[in-house]
């Protein structure tokens, strides 16, 4: 088996990315306590903001190239009931996603109504700036 | 274009730290955290498993609960987890399957056990096994 070892790795030009066989790695992921709304564990976050129950934002170190990436996420609960975790605009300020923050919404089971969770954890696919 | 073709990419400076240029060019980031560490598409309903990455094995632990063993150890209990799930189950509604952290503290996540729950929309909240579901988990390995 060969060893390739450097530390960075660029296309040939010196700047552009370089092609991993078509893998696309995850440009950010978050697990965060929603409750003290404080990280456990992040790649590429530079903060979280607290904008309310169940509402927060998600700001970036390094920003994304466009608006159109892709969320997903999951939950952890220790409270009554199934909770779950959506990405959607609300009334606060950032209302959609932007290449640099975007919003998530934590809500409970039925979906009607904002808690704070246990366990909230967002990740974003796309491209970087 | 040039290509290199290779088994394994090692950090020269440290072992686990390559860096690589963003695809706009203007930032760079580390590899290894971006990669998923583990994910697992089965049928939680006959326990089966369809493709996986870095799963040992999964036990059922009752319905709509499973714990995910890797192969290789996460390097703390922090990883992240995402996930979605279908049911066969012939209802063309707008419930879907949910994936996230099992609720119970006797069912700890480690670095060695990921506990998942799927469930889907309900006045409370169901659990089920979903026919497809998708666990995927990113963070350290150690």
């Amino acid at each position: 088996m060969s060893t390739l070892k450097a530390d960075t790795i660029v296309a040939a030009d010196g700047t552009s990315p370089v092609t991993l066989t078509k893998q696309s790695a995850a440009k950010v992921f978050a697990n965060f306590n929603a409750s003290t709304a404080t990280l456990r564990s992040s790649f590429n976050v530079s903060s979280l903001d607290d904008d309310g129950t169940g509402l927060f934002g998600i700001n970036l170190t390094s920003s994304m190239n466009d608006a159109n990436y892709c969320l997903s996420g999951g939950t952890g609960s220790s409270g009554s009931d199934v909770r779950h975790i959506e990405f959607a605009g609300n009334n606060l300020s950032p209302t959609t996603p932007s290449t640099t923050t975007y919003p998530v919404k934590t809500a409970n089971a039925a979906g009607n109504g904002l808690v704070d969770i246990l366990y909230a954890m967002s990740k974003a696919h796309g491209d970087l700036a | 274009m040039s290509e290199i073709i290779t088994d394994k990419l090692t950090g020269k400076t440290s072992a686990g730290d390559v860096t690589i240029t963003s695809e706009g060019g203007s930032a760079t980031m580390q590899l290894q955290q971006g990669l998923a560490k583990m994910w697992i598409n089965g049928n939680f309903s006959t326990n089966a498993t369809n493709d996986s990455l870095n799963i040992s094995s999964f036990s059922d632990q009752a319905v709509g609960r499973f714990h995910l063993s890797p192969s290789n150890n996460m390097s703390n209990a922090n990883s992240t987890l995402s996930g979605c799930g279908k049911l066969d189950d012939a209802i063309d509604d707008s419930n879907s399957v949910q994936c996230g952290y099992r609720r119970v503290s006797t069912a700890p996540i480690s670095t060695s056990s990921i506990p998942v729950q799927f469930t889907y929309y309900g006045a409370t909240g169901n659990h089920a096994d979903p026919n497809i579901g998708v666990a995927i988990v990113h963070g350290d390995l150690a």
